[in-house]
């Protein structure tokens, strides 16, 4: 990395930090630590909320996903704006009249305090577990591309942030958000404007986006029923949307956000922003990872983007096997550029496109024999030692680009906007872990009845202490397979019973909170021991399905428990 | 009131619509650019 980017880097991530510091002195006292001090505008509560969503793996790995599967990921947030329209008209409401610092103090309200503590602590889990990812997934990326030591990058990371979550509360993790959701957006779009530019004089950007197009790469939107097929859009509209409800309903790294807002009304219109702006971000997104996919047609690309796996593999005594595919890589990059031009000239002329277009497939398909013929490498390894290197690498793409071929000061600036993207999302989970902490278990059942001094003070060492214990979970980190997956695997064992429990608190007025308690529980067992057969391999179950059984699980059981039980008045 | 439009139901019906109007604009965006 040259000086002039790491002062880019440098500057940028701490301006934002000491705005975030300086912006300490507006904490008042424990609310104020929660939920800020209940003023902000519906565009700061839009961009935070955007912000604590999108963590550095998003800006990581979209473009790589547009780079090898083109822009169908996108139908992934159909069903945001719908899930934003349902929580401002059904929930946003409540959490505002009940005057709730936490969501699950809501519940308290609904059941009682046993409830309220319960679904606290199913969050804490979940967000603590996933707040160590949220930090390790950029190091490790990071660290293979630049040869940053890996420990090092994870741990500055993490303390950085816990330095002005735990001086400034939600009121810094507010102010830091739309800093970091500058810097991420106008970083975003300097790197399209460079990437275009940096395409072939004699290739115009409309050509590229045709040439792209004709390489099937911009499918955003696929109107088929597929129930086997990931995106389209009506898994989007049907499953996205329960997955957006509970995330943005339920989950208080979100709730919080919002809760901090002036009135209801600002509130909500932050929440339609957010429903607006994200697909359209998202596009964005992808369509710089397609861009970056025209720029490696007409630029050498590496057979494989990890570059630690590589290493490893000329290392190893499938050198010359890796050194032979890579000749043969580059004489089919030769090729394919021929056959791209060829391609161009055809649709100029609109004679013979088919044939072209034929040709130029026939290329894309041979390269992805390659690819994966490396990535079979990497699987041998594997097999042969005990080292765990991950074949796929789509999530290296993107940092390898901006590493190789942008200009001095944007690799600064790109590599500021992931680290802004890592910080804006531990910073919001922390301030929400310690809320939840002190709000809904300490203050309320270990140690009531003290000044708030003492929970401010308390509010600050909990918030240190996630901190520490995220970067706990961090250290081991590594062991999983899929980093993408094991967040939403993680996700997946406790948000279904979360989303249960509200949706019977909403909409099951019969249902009490014993009832709900004890279903619950039992939910929570079905499923971590449905994870675990799975996982023994007794039976077949996409871990994605354990948020709907989750949430039926407690609802049904709720409602059969609550027939049982002798009368209304016991609870 | 929301600031804009008079009602609450009509700026949901009002973001609904708009996110109705960038999937119709993508559909067509995909068709002619496959």
């Amino acid at each position: 990395m040259h000086t002039i980017d790491w002062i880019v880097l440098f500057v940028i991530l701490f301006a934002i930090v000491a705005y975030g510091i300086w912006k300490t002195k507006d904490v008042k006292n424990s609310q104020s630590y929660f939920v800020g001090n209940k003023d902000l505008k519906w565009w700061t509560i839009g961009l935070s909320v955007m912000a604590t969503q999108a963590s550095a793996i998003t800006f990581l790995s979209t473009p790589g996903q547009a780079y090898d599967d083109g822009m169908r990921f996108a139908q992934f947030y159909i069903g945001l704006p719908i899930a934003m329209v349902i929580l401002c008209v059904f929930v946003l409401p409540l959490y505002y009249r009940t005057n709730v610092v936490t969501a699950y103090e809501y519940l308290e309200n609904r059941f009682d305090v046993k409830t309220r503590t319960l679904t606290s602590i199913l969050f804490l889990i979940q967000r603590g577990l996933a707040a160590g990812l949220t930090i390790f997934a950029p190091s490790i990326i990071l660290s293979s591309i630049l040869g940053w030591n890996l420990q090092l990058t994870t741990i500055i990371i993490g303390v950085v942030v816990i330095i002005y979550t735990v001086l400034g509360g939600a009121v810094a993790v507010s102010q830091t958000q739309k800093q970091q959701m500058i810097v991420i957006l106008s970083g975003m779009f300097i790197a399209y404007l460079v990437i275009v530019y940096k395409l072939p004089a004699d290739i115009t950007a409309g050509e590229s986006l045709d040439l792209a197009g004709k390489m099937g790469k911009l499918n955003v939107i696929d109107w088929e029923f597929d129930l086997s097929n990931k995106y389209n859009v009506w898994s989007g509209i049907l499953a996205g949307t329960f997955l957006f409800l509970s995330y943005f309903g339920t989950d208080q790294s979100q709730v919080q956000r919002y809760l901090s807002g002036k009135s209801l009304t600002e509130s909500r219109l932050g929440l339609l922003f957010n429903g607006i702006f994200k697909v359209p971000m998202q596009i964005g997104i992808l369509l710089v990872g397609i861009m970056v996919f025209m720029f490696y047609q007409f630029n050498p690309s590496p057979l494989h983007f990890n570059k630690a796996n590589v290493e490893i593999i000329q290392a190893s005594s499938y050198g010359d096997e890796y050194a032979l595919l890579e000749r043969e890589h580059d004489k089919l990059q030769e090729e394919k550029r021929d056959a791209i031009y060829a391609l161009n000239k055809a649709m100029k002329s609109d004679y013979e496109v088919d044939a072209a277009q034929a040709e130029v497939m026939t290329h894309l398909s041979n390269e992805r024999n390659l690819r994966s013929e490396a990535k079979e490498l990497l699987t041998k390894i594997n097999e042969e030692t005990n080292l765990k290197l991950e074949a796929e690498d789509t999530d290296y793409v993107f940092i390898t680009f901006i590493t190789k071929n942008l200009p001095v000061g944007l690799v600064g600036l790109l590599l500021a906007v992931i680290l802004a993207a890592a910080m804006s999302s531990t910073s919001a989970e922390l301030n929400a872990l310690a809320t939840c902490s002190v709000s809904d278990i300490y203050r309320r059942s270990i140690n009531p009845g003290k000044d708030d001094n003492h929970y401010l003070k308390t509010a600050k060492i909990t918030t240190a202490l996630w901190g520490l214990i995220a970067l706990f979970f961090a250290s081991f980190a590594s062991l999983f397979d899929n980093l993408i997956e094991a967040v939403n695997i993680i996700g997946s064992l406790f948000y279904g019973v979360i989303l249960g429990v509200f949706a019977v608190a909403f909409f099951i007025k019969y249902v009490r909170g014993t009832a709900i308690f004890i279903a619950a529980i039992i939910g929570e067992i079905i499923i971590l021991t449905m994870f675990y057969l799975e996982h023994i391999e007794v039976i077949e179950l996409a871990y994605l399905w354990l948020n709907a059984i989750g949430c039926l699980i407690v609802i049904v059981l709720s409602y059969g428990i609550q027939l049982l039980l002798p009368s209304r008045t016991q609870d | 009131k929301p600031p804009v439009l008079g009602s609450w139901r009509n700026l949901y019906l009002a973001v609904l619509a708009l996110h109705a109007l960038v999937i119709a604009f993508f559909t067509y965006f995909t068709y002619i650019y496959s």
